[in-house]
């Protein structure tokens, strides 16, 4: 290594003062490992929320009759979606490994006699659906009989058991009335977004066709999931070609508003940390700036035996990143423990299991360490010594070694 | 083994330093002290020279110009045929000190986190001449010249002042400079260890051919000198040499 030897020295000196140079790193510590923990809090909020979302509801781009999205609400089954076979060759064609669903979201309640619930209700292809969302087995029933699936929420509400009878009544497609109050609950749908578990049943397509009165090759939405997240884009531009009465949703456009969020989060917890990192940057200038006054007679004669000005800076720099290096390197360490236990863990928010919706924040939160986020922390530790022991270095390389030797004379 | 010691390159006589009427005034104006005036000296090769004079006379001031620590306001400086008067930067001087001239300080000056063996590394490594080996075995030689090698592994505070003012001359001889200069050497030490310690200056001297100038005030240890420069008030007043030993 270039100038080892200032690198020793420099070593040596960072030891002279050990509770200095402690207190100075360990604010450097904290600065990382607060950096990494908040980032890849954060991290794991979009991570998490992005993998519900696309998991469970909306995969990686949903398309609907443009007009069907004013009436979503209301979820109306005698909107027009020409030609979805073909839709869904098409989306499957972009690229292999695509997987393509097609259903039908209708307005339900859904009771056991004595007490109903409004709901969503879904007519999905088992297989088809299994395929695109990781929803677990979806029990079949023996018999003939019709079956239903419904989420956690919704089952532990009514208190059911896979097999009991179950009520069930929606608007059909030409807009009549129509119930069924024998339908076997087939089992729960366990998926961690709120609004499948809690406000979701799904028919498998021959019962759901029937109920409704359907037509075949009906549908009120399109989903497909790629290898590529990045694909949703491409998919976009095809669905949304000009003339087209279709539109597409990708997953960053449905989880838009709580990155946007997170993004406000991500600036509060950055201030916190730029706080605590100024204060490790002012312990790395006063220790500079101490040892530089304390050491002045010292620096004087090492620039009286040759040693250039230059190197002096370096040297006294040194001092200060091979603090701030031990800091950074055990903050690293820390800060890493920390959101690796989280990582697999989860941070859970029980209070928010009954939430409606995607919150924003997850019931189970998984953080997301990346090395990107440790770069990042470990680059800003060493960055603000760096800066920091700028202005003590400059100054102790500008002594006049005839002044600084005659210190204490 | 260290190897045989190495005589500085150069030849015996030759001009190392030399002042051309220099002056050295601070404060100029209503409070100048003239700490320097209108200084002619030169220091040859080989030579072992005392600036001898009481305090505030001007040893130190003319010591710092012969060691490019400082500069003269008027008059000239030529160091191993270069001028250094005016016009060179903190960086162009250091590299002059670091090629040219070692330097001998009363209160020894060592590095406290440095062993004896790294004190005189340290300016090897500073001057950038040798490689690891040659460092090595340099630092090796010096130390047994000293009488150190026991004690290469201690720490300046591990040492005597004596052991110390060694180290001292360890690191400024082991580059093998054109010019050693010392300001009040053995101050700071016993009238024994003194005594050793310029004896040791001048065993250098003679051993490696270096060039010595000191500053001193204890009549005693001029008595080691070849020539001994007296200064009053700024000014050289007297000038006496002396038949080498042996």
């Amino acid at each position: 290594m270039a100038d080892a030897y200032l690198w020793r020295l420099a070593a040596r000196n960072a030891l002279r003062n050990r509770r200095r140079s402690f207190f100075t790193l360990t604010s450097i510590l904290l600065g990382v490992s607060l950096f990494i923990v908040t980032r890849s809090f954060v991290d794991g909020i979009d991570a998490t929320l992005i993998a519900i979302e696309v998991d469970n509801e909306s995969a990686h781009v949903r398309v609907v009759p443009t007009d069907y999205l004013k009436e979503e609400d209301y979820q109306p089954l005698d909107m027009p979606f020409p030609d979805v076979p073909g839709l869904s060759k098409r989306l499957a064609d972009l690229a292999p490994g695509t997987r393509v669903i097609d259903r039908v979201s209708f307005a339900a309640e859904v009771g056991d006699g004595r007490r109903t619930l409004r709901c969503r209700g879904l007519v999905v292809d088992r297989d088809a659906y299994k395929a695109v969302f990781p929803v677990g087995e979806l029990p079949v029933p023996p018999g003939d009989e019709p079956y239903l699936w419904a989420g956690t929420g919704i089952a532990d509400t009514f208190g059911w058991k896979p097999g009991d009878r179950i009520f069930l009544k929606a608007k059909t497609r030409r807009g009549t009335l129509n119930a069924l109050d024998a339908v076997r609950f087939a089992g729960p749908i366990s998926t961690g977004h709120p609004f499948v578990d809690n406000y979701t049943v799904i028919l498998p397509r021959h019962l759901g066709a029937e109920f409704l009165d359907l037509p075949a090759d009906f549908a009120t939405e399109v989903l497909a999931r790629f290898p590529d997240p990045a694909l949703a884009m491409a998919a976009e531009r095809l669905v949304e070609a000009p003339g087209s009465v279709l539109t597409a949703e990708t997953w960053e456009e449905r989880t838009a508003d709580f990155r946007a969020v997170n993004q406000i989060r991500r600036a509060a917890f950055n201030i916190v940390v730029a706080l605590i990192l100024m204060m490790g940057a002012a312990g790395v200038a006063n220790t500079g700036l101490m040892s530089a006054i304390e050491r002045t007679r010292e620096i004087g004669t090492l620039m009286a035996i040759g040693l250039a000005p230059a190197r002096v800076r370096k040297l006294m720099t040194i001092e200060a990143v091979l603090i701030a290096l031990v800091g950074a390197v055990l903050g690293v360490l820390l800060g890493s423990l920390v959101a690796h236990h989280f990582a697999v863990h989860g941070l859970h928010f029980p209070e928010l299991e009954q939430a409606e919706n995607v919150s924003l924040v997850p019931p189970v939160l998984f953080f997301d360490l990346s090395a990107r986020t440790i770069g990042m922390a470990a680059a800003f530790g060493i960055g603000t010594a760096l800066i920091a022991a700028i202005w003590p270095a400059v100054r102790a390389s500008r002594l006049s070694p005839i002044e600084a030797l005659r210190e204490d004379d | 083994m260290p190897s045989e010691p190495t005589v500085a390159p150069g030849e015996a006589g030759e001009v190392v330093v030399r002042l051309e009427n220099a002056s050295r005034v601070y404060n100029p104006g209503e409070n100048e002290v003239r700490a320097m005036d209108a200084i002619d000296l030169v220091i040859r090769r080989g030579e072992f020279t005392a600036l001898v004079g009481p305090s505030g006379s001007g040893k130190s001031t003319l010591l710092h110009c012969l060691g490019c620590l400082d500069a003269p306001t008027s008059g000239r400086v030529v160091i191993a045929g270069q001028d250094v008067t005016a016009g060179l930067t903190a960086a162009q001087r250091g590299e002059i000190r670091n090629k040219s001239i070692g330097f001998i300080f009363q209160s020894f000056n060592l590095i406290p986190v440095l062993t004896a063996y790294e004190n005189i590394e340290f300016a090897l490594q500073i001057n950038g001449t040798m490689n690891a080996k040659q460092m090595r075995e340099r630092v090796l030689e010096m130390l047994d010249l000293l009488g150190l090698t026991t004690q290469k592994d201690r720490r300046p505070n591990q040492l005597s002042g004596g052991q110390q003012q060694r180290v001292a001359i360890g690191r400024a001889l082991a580059k093998r400079p054109a010019l050693i200069l010392a300001d009040e050497p053995t101050a700071n030490l016993d009238r024994k260890t003194s005594e050793d310690i310029i004896a040791l200056m001048r065993r250098m001297n003679e051993q490696l051919g270096a060039t010595f100038v000191f500053s001193t005030h204890d009549e005693h240890l001029m008595g080691h000198a070849r020539r001994i420069v007296r200064l009053t008030d700024g000014r050289i007043v007297s000038e006496e040499s002396r038949p080498a030993h042996g």
